[in-house]
């Protein structure tokens, strides 16, 4: 017999509707099971990233017996079991788990930022020849203004483009977009939530 | 004459007449009710295949029961009942032969058949053609004599049939067996008759097996009458009688056509015609009231399709067969003696089994089955099965599943299966060609970005003026800071990436010092499994001047799992949320951070001064003015945000909102610069801005006059396309 989607759509939401009316009617009662549904929340996903760590360890594992790039595996298995292991004795404030992460994971991450900051500049000054159009030529002057006034361009603050320009475009133009996007996040959200209550989206049966 | 008495229910048969059902037509039965040899051995060492119908070859056991001859006398007496027999012989002129064949004995008319069968083989060897054109003569007036005469064959076993007609039916009982085998020795012996196998098959003798049929002839007459007594005489009551009587016209013409062929075929007709004679004559008597409702039609089939088995049993270039196949072709046209074939109803071919009785083959002619090879009918082909329901006579059929599946389906299962074969492989890095020129511009562009940002750093100069204008959502964040009262508790909440941890910490860092300068006391807490090392390194690299930070005193809540569900989780109830967090206090124990300063006073998340988010995702910062933010403006508690300058689009429109939902905010490097000019105060954002502001100056470089050569090139590539 087949329950397990029937029950977790139930449960789902059953659990929605809990968390909806608390933010409608203010209960007691159901505020105190909404904070035992929360509660478990946070215990269940602590316990998923866990299994998360697990089945990545068990992935390469298996890759290490199968042959499969076992160098790389074997580096970032060691890494896993190492770095788990100190921060889960030692913690996190002391300063071997604090050099892994600041002379290691840091450095690592910024540099591919790096990277990104060079790979951007030079499509950007290929865009013209790829894409010669109307919008490209708009793309690249927006880009050229509002990195005007970001900084002084080699030490010279441009007033107008600084003070007014840049300004505009990141907080009126942008924002108006980004005023529009929200609103369709927003939408979306509410709908969603809807199919789910209702029981028409079930995400949580497969 | 040929309908199977398995194909009526058995509770609708008489007693008596399902008993000679189940012997006859279920020889896999074994008790009481085993099959009489005596009845089935005849046809089968005569050669001949079963000629009679299952269920009336048992009727000759059934003569000595009393009652039902006396019903069937009166049932079958000429005077009411045989006007249609009456009409048959007369049309066919045979009166006058029965009377002469009365006188004839039984030996005498058998040998005389067997010589006549002797002088036909001979005739037809030399001259087959004369012969065959003959037989269409002779067939119809001998058979139907001898049809006629041989029902008076034995007198004394078939008392019961004597009011049937004029004619007594024979039976084929031990005696006349045991006559007739020894027919077969004195001519074998006296004329040295070449006999065909059939024939050599009976001379062998089985006389065992007629001593057999002889007890079981015995048993089993005396069980029917005993068992049959009750029904018959439900049958002899004259009232009754009309409801019993045949509704059912029988062709007897037809019936008479085919019996003429086996008559002169096999040689020994007093048996045969003895047994069809009886057994069409006693059909109504076994069709009461479930066999009165069938269809003419249905009846006619079954007696036509009946000699199609027994001719196709006999061997190959026999006569037989010759004729046989003539009369297939007659059957399988539908037409013989100008009768058209009649129909077989639709609960007859929905019950025969396939296979078995696909006896013509397309030019007509019978097809030779498979013969037995075991059993008591072993060597005649397309022989009933036993036992119907337990024999499989073809391959159970898979039902059909039409599925149409159109040319865009197939292309769509293609691109699905793809797409799974594809996430089940790993994929193969592939090495991109780049060209050379590409290659050496990009560490052209590298080149050139990294001198510029590097030339503050080794120059060690800040010649950058740092920005003039202040906006006012960091002013707004600054007056935030300045009003909050000392010793405030203020949860700062890290929500970044290592690898952004450059802007944002430059960004963060003249706020939080402030926050210190302040005298707020600082509580750290992250949604992301990154953000308890980003404190440790943030809070030890920038902020460890301070003595707050410095004597580690600061609660580091750590990370709360579950996304969104956790923050709604830790506005409503903080402790719940992160109840076990452990500080070392003065004394050198560990105390929970609930116990002590300054958590000691927050019982909800409204009793925070000052809510501070460091965030470069604006997913995260909105969850966070989504599901805290409501519990803040309660009691007026700022919530605030340093964001990421990439953030900044979608996180300015809550500050920019009347009630604002985000108090204030400071995005980016340019951010953190203005609120150190704000602040009075220098910090890493001032380092950081004349290499910061190199860096976004060759970038618009690079931009610029990349893009206009680009474009200068691609025109000139088209202007010469077009020349």
């Amino acid at each position: 017999m087949k329950i397990k989607s029937p029950l977790s759509t139930a449960v789902a939401i059953g659990s929605g509707l809990i968390v909806l009316l608390t933010y409608l009617i203010n209960v007691d009662e159901i505020n105190a099971v909404r904070e035992t549904l929360l509660g478990w929340v946070v215990i269940a996903s602590a316990a998923a990233l866990l299994v998360g760590l697990i089945n990545l360890i068990t992935v390469h594992v298996n890759k290490i017996r199968q042959g499969k790039k076992p160098l790389y595996s074997f580096v970032l298995v060691i890494s896993a079991v190492v770095t788990f292991s100190l921060t889960l004795v030692l913690g996190p404030g002391h300063f071997i788990p604090q050099g892994i992460f600041q002379y290691v994971q840091i450095p690592v991450e910024t540099s591919l930022m790096a990277v990104l900051a060079v790979t951007l500049t030079y499509a950007s000054a290929r865009l013209l020849s790829r894409r010669p159009n109307l919008f490209s030529v708009i793309f690249i002057l927006t880009l050229l203004l509002t990195l005007l006034g970001t900084a002084p361009f080699f030490n010279i603050e441009i007033p107008f483009i600084s003070s007014i320009l840049q300004p505009f475009l990141s907080k009126v133009l942008a924002g108006a977009g980004a005023r529009g996007l929200l609103i369709g996040v927003g939408l979306g959200t509410v709908a969603t939530g809807i199919r789910i209550l209702i029981g028409a989206d079930r995400p949580f049966s497969r | 004459m040929s309908l199977d008495q398995n194909e009526f229910p058995e509770e609708e048969l008489p007693d008596w007449l399902d008993g000679l059902s189940n012997e006859e037509g279920d020889p896999a039965d074994d008790g009481d009710t085993k099959p009489n040899s005596e009845l089935e051995s005849p046809s089968e060492e005569l050669g001949i295949p079963s000629l009679e119908p299952p269920g009336t070859g048992k009727l000759f056991n059934a003569a000595s029961d009393e009652k039902a001859s006396e019903y069937l006398q009166g049932e079958f007496d000429e005077d009411d009942t045989d006007d249609w027999l009456q009409s048959i012989r007369e049309q066919q002129g045979i009166l006058a032969e029965e009377e002469t064949a009365e006188e004839k004995s039984d030996t005498s008319d058998f040998l005389e058949r067997i010589q006549d069968l002797k002088n036909e083989e001979e005739e037809l060897e030399e001259d087959p053609q004369s012969f065959l054109d003959s037989i269409g003569n002779e067939t119809e007036a001998a058979s139907e004599s001898e049809f006629l005469d041989s029902s008076k064959i034995d007198d004394t076993n078939l008392d019961w049939l004597s009011g049937i007609s004029d004619e007594k039916p024979p039976s084929l009982t031990s005696e006349l067996l045991d006559n007739r085998l020894g027919d077969l020795d004195e001519v074998d012996e006296k004329e040295n008759v070449e006999l065909p196998d059939w024939l050599i098959k009976i001379k062998s003798g089985e006389d065992s097996e007629v001593d057999k049929a002889k007890s079981n002839e015995e048993s089993l007459a005396g069980e029917d009458s005993a068992e049959t007594g009750d029904w018959m005489d439900q049958f002899a009551d004259p009232e009754e009688t009309d409801l019993a009587r045949p509704k059912i016209d029988f062709n007897l013409e037809e019936d008479l056509a085919w019996i003429k062929e086996q008559d002169v075929l096999a040689g020994d007709t007093g048996e045969i015609s003895a047994v069809l004679d009886i057994s069409k004559n006693l059909e109504p008597s076994v069709d009461p009231d479930w066999l009165s409702s069938m269809e003419e039609k249905s009846l006619a089939d079954a007696e036509i399709e009946m000699p199609d088995i027994t001719i196709e049993e006999r061997p190959v270039g026999e006569k037989g067969s010759f004729v046989a196949s003539e009369r297939g072709s007659e059957l399988a046209t539908g037409e013989e003696d100008g009768i058209s074939r009649a129909e077989v109803p639709s609960w007859l071919q929905a019950i025969r089994p396939e296979g078995m009785f696909d006896l013509i083959g397309e030019d007509g002619n019978y097809i030779l089955g498979e013969a037995e090879t075991t059993g008591p009918l072993a060597g005649i082909g397309n022989v009933l099965p036993a036992e119907p329901g337990n024999v499989l006579f073809s391959l159970n059929k898979v039902p059909k599943v039409d599925l149409y599946v159109s040319k865009t389906q197939q292309v769509h299962i293609s691109i699905l299966n793809d797409m799974i074969s594809a996430e089940e492989e790993t994929p193969s890095v592939k090495r991109r060609s780049i060209a050379i020129p590409q290659q050496v511009l990009r560490w052209i562009i590298a080149g050139l970005l990294y001198i510029a940002v590097m030339i503050p750093v080794f120059n060690g100069q800040m010649n950058a003026p740092l920005p003039t204008a202040t906006h006012p959502e960091i002013s707004a964040m600054s007056d935030i800071v300045n009003s909050l009262p000392p010793s405030s508790p203020v949860l700062v909440a890290f929500e970044y990436q290592p690898g952004l941890s450059g802007e944002m910490e430059a960004a963060s860092a003249a706020v939080l010092d402030h926050l210190l300068i302040r005298g707020s006391e600082l509580v750290f807490i992250s949604t992301s499994p990154t953000g308890p090392g980003l404190i440790e390194h943030y809070l030890d690299t920038l902020l460890s001047n301070h003595t707050y930070i410095a004597d580690e005193k600061f609660p580091n809540l750590g990370y709360i799992s579950g996304g969104i569900a956790a923050l709604l989780n830790f506005a409503n109830n903080p402790q719940s949320t992160v109840p076990r967090v452990y500080l070392e206090n003065t004394e050198g124990q560990d105390v929970n951070v609930w116990t002590v300063e300054p958590l000691n006073q927050i019982k909800k998340i409204q009793d925070f001064a000052m809510i501070l988010v460091i965030s470069d995702d604006p997913d995260t910062a909105r969850s966070w003015i989504e599901q805290v933010e409501p519990y803040l403006s309660e009691d007026d508690v700022p919530l605030t945000m340093v964001i990421s300058a990439q953030a900044e689009p979608l996180i300015y429109p809550y500050y920019d909102n009347s009630p604002r939902q985000v108090s204030g905010l400071v995005s980016g490097l340019s951010g953190g610069a203005m609120y150190e000019t704000i602040s009075v105060r220098e910090n890493i954002a001032s380092r950081y801005w004349d290499g910061f502001g190199n860096g976004l100056s060759v970038t618009i470089i690079i931009i610029l006059f990349g893009g206009i050569f680009n474009s200068v090139n691609s025109w000139r590539e088209n202007r010469q396309k077009v020349r």
